[in-house]
């Protein structure tokens, strides 16, 4: 399988303020995402999953290693590797149709194949009755709809996704988890999950990688290997299930009990 | 994500009045609670009180005046009245606010043009702003009153120094508001933007200025008042013509009552302006 996303010694330190003491976020992490698989995050609050996606997406550079994007040193951001903001980041000055044509905007594609572009990818998310609506007309679950199609837009290889159904309802979540499967398989692009959710990583992914408390490593990777859609209840699930709960455990045993989260 | 904030256990409360009552009764408001809605039965109740409140203050001021008894002193509102139709059928009237209505619209939109570029560059490029802001905390505080020596040594007479005083008056609003609208625009709205590879033009005028819009419309509807409060000023001075000049040139004839008409006219049209502002901005804003 070839390697999408490879980062290597990869350590991150902050200062809050000039003059303040350093705090060490990550350090030493080793990650390698193949193309086209989707791969969950899993870690305890504050131990660098936020900053992790961060790094890979070029919104922030690492302080130690180095992150690489098809063997190509990762600078700043680009389409070929969308973040789906927490929050979703809508801009509510745009409606549906204007949120997702942002990217192709940015582009420079022209105006009638912009159109003609959006309109599919909300047809593909299903909202095409909220077309000429905005942002603030809609609920937690559309939102997060509209964000997808507007990443999708650019075609993106690789979709980073922080925690995104952490703010719907159960039942919209799950409705948004099968929509993702489906999208994720439609357009083979490499996804990157971030959740606190068991559940979520055990129907999703295709490997769980979990962190380890502050400064954040990975601390072993989980493959999945049961066919989707998946039983949760099942004898492989409940294994994984095992396997990932030990690693967390695993890993905030070892780790330095020094500071709290 | 953040868990929601637990209901404080329920403390076993001492049986009050509200617990005896049976249900059925709680649910008819008491007559003595106020009503928090106040429906509208007749189209003209919404006008009635404020009508109410004009007319008693009306006679006050028409008893007060008639105690008085020196039309100089204090006109009552009837004859201020008759002084604002016989200026205004003089057709002068029409003229000095046509004219108020013109340096202030120049004034105003002049300070716009300086003031919105400035303080989105200033916004955007901290480091600029940093060696600005001195300077500008320090011109800030001093009224546009202060500036009129200025005004009439640049500007000698006419027009020019009651455009400049207004100038002065609304450009501090509005670049402090756009400064502080530019700086408060949520960072994931530029996160998304470079995300797509957007251009810093782009990022200037598809993000920062949309997403700071609503705020920076705070800060013209601040400026509109400051402006026009000091348009009345800025036109006592060497200006021939324009409200300002018309209060200062009835007084000179010891017409009191059209000083007041003069101020009355002043407070309709600031109104106005400020009425015809807010429906422009709760039109642009409906979507923010
Ligand atoms: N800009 C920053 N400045 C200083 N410290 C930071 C900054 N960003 C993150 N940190 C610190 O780095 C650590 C990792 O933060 P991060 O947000 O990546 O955690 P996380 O795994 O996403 O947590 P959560 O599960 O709560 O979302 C935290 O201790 C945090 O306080
Ligand atoms: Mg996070």
């Amino acid at each position: 399988m070839k390697v999408k996303i490879e980062a290597s010694g990869v350590g991150k330190r902050f200062r809050r303020r000039l003059g303040a003491e350093e705090v060490e976020a990550m350090a030493g992490l080793e990650l390698n995402v193949y193309q086209g698989e989707l791969l969950c995050l899993l870690g305890p609050n504050g131990c660098g999953k936020t900053t992790l996606l961060n790094l890979l997406a070029g919104f922030d550079t690492p302080t130690a290693g180095s992150i690489s994007l098809d063997g190509c040193p990762v600078r700043m951001p680009g389409p070929e590797a969308v973040m789906i903001q927490q929050e979703y980041g809508l801009f509510p000055w745009r409606t549906v149709r204007g949120n997702v044509e942002l990217g192709l905007e940015l582009a420079r594609v022209p105006a009638a194949r912009r159109r003609r572009l959006a309109l599919e990818l909300i047809a593909l998310v299903g909202l095409n009755e909220a077309v000429d609506r905005y942002p603030r007309e809609l609920s937690g679950g559309m939102q997060q709809r509209v964000a997808l199609a507007r990443a999708l837009a650019v075609e993106p290889q690789v979709l980073f996704m922080d925690e995104p159904f952490g703010a719907l309802d159960a039942m919209t979540r799950h409705k948004m988890q099968a929509e993702l499967i489906r999208l994720w398989r439609e357009k083979e692009m490499t996804i990157i999950f971030v959740t606190h959710d068991f559940n979520e990583a055990l129907l999703l992914a295709d490997r769980v990688a979990v962190m380890t408390p502050r400064p954040g490593r990975i601390k072993e990777i989980i493959t999945i290997n049961q066919p989707r859609p998946r039983n949760l209840l099942s004898p492989e699930a409940a294994q994984a299930r095992e396997a990932i709960h030990r690693a967390l455990v695993e890993g905030i045993m070892t780790s330095n009990p020094k500071e709290p989260a | 994500m953040s868990a929601k904030p637990q209901a404080p256990p329920e403390k076993p409360a001492p049986a009050s009045a509200a617990e005896r009552t049976p249900a059925r009764c709680l649910s008819k408001p008491s007559s003595r609670r106020r009503r928090v809605t106040w429906v509208p039965c007749l189209p003209g109740e919404r006008l009635f009180f404020p009508l109410l409140a004009l007319g008693a203050f009306l006679l006050l001021w028409q008893a007060a005046a008639a105690w008085y008894g020196s039309d100089y002193l204090l006109p009552g509102p009837a004859a201020v009245l008759l002084a604002l139709l016989e200026v205004a059928r003089s057709g002068m009237l029409l003229e000095h606010v046509a004219v108020s209505l013109y340096r202030f619209g120049v004034g105003y939109l002049l300070a716009a043009l300086v003031a919105l570029p400035l303080g989105l560059v200033f916004g955007w490029y901290s480091r600029l702003h940093q060696a600005f802001d001195p300077l500008i905390q320090v011109l800030r505080p001093i009224s546009p009153v202060a500036w009129f020596p200025l005004a009439v040594l640049w500007f000698k007479i006419g027009d020019l120094p009651a455009i400049f005083i207004i100038f002065i008056a609304s450009f501090f609003p509005m670049l402090l508001a756009t400064i502080a609208a530019v700086r408060g625009v949520d960072r994931v709205y530029i996160r998304v933007a470079r995300n797509f590879g957007s251009s810093e033009w782009d990022l200037l005028h598809k993000v920062v200025i949309p997403a700071a819009f609503p705020y920076i419309t705070v800060g013209l509807h601040i400026a509109l008042g400051v402006g026009w409060i000091h348009l009345v000023a800025g036109e006592m001075l060497g200006a021939q013509s324009g409200l300002g000049y018309f209060i200062i040139d009835a007084r000179n004839f010891l017409r009191t009552d059209q000083v007041i008409a003069g101020m009355l006219l002043v407070g309709l049209l600031g109104l106005s302006l400020d009425r015809l502002m807010s429906w422009t901005e709760r039109r642009v804003r409906s979507r923010w």
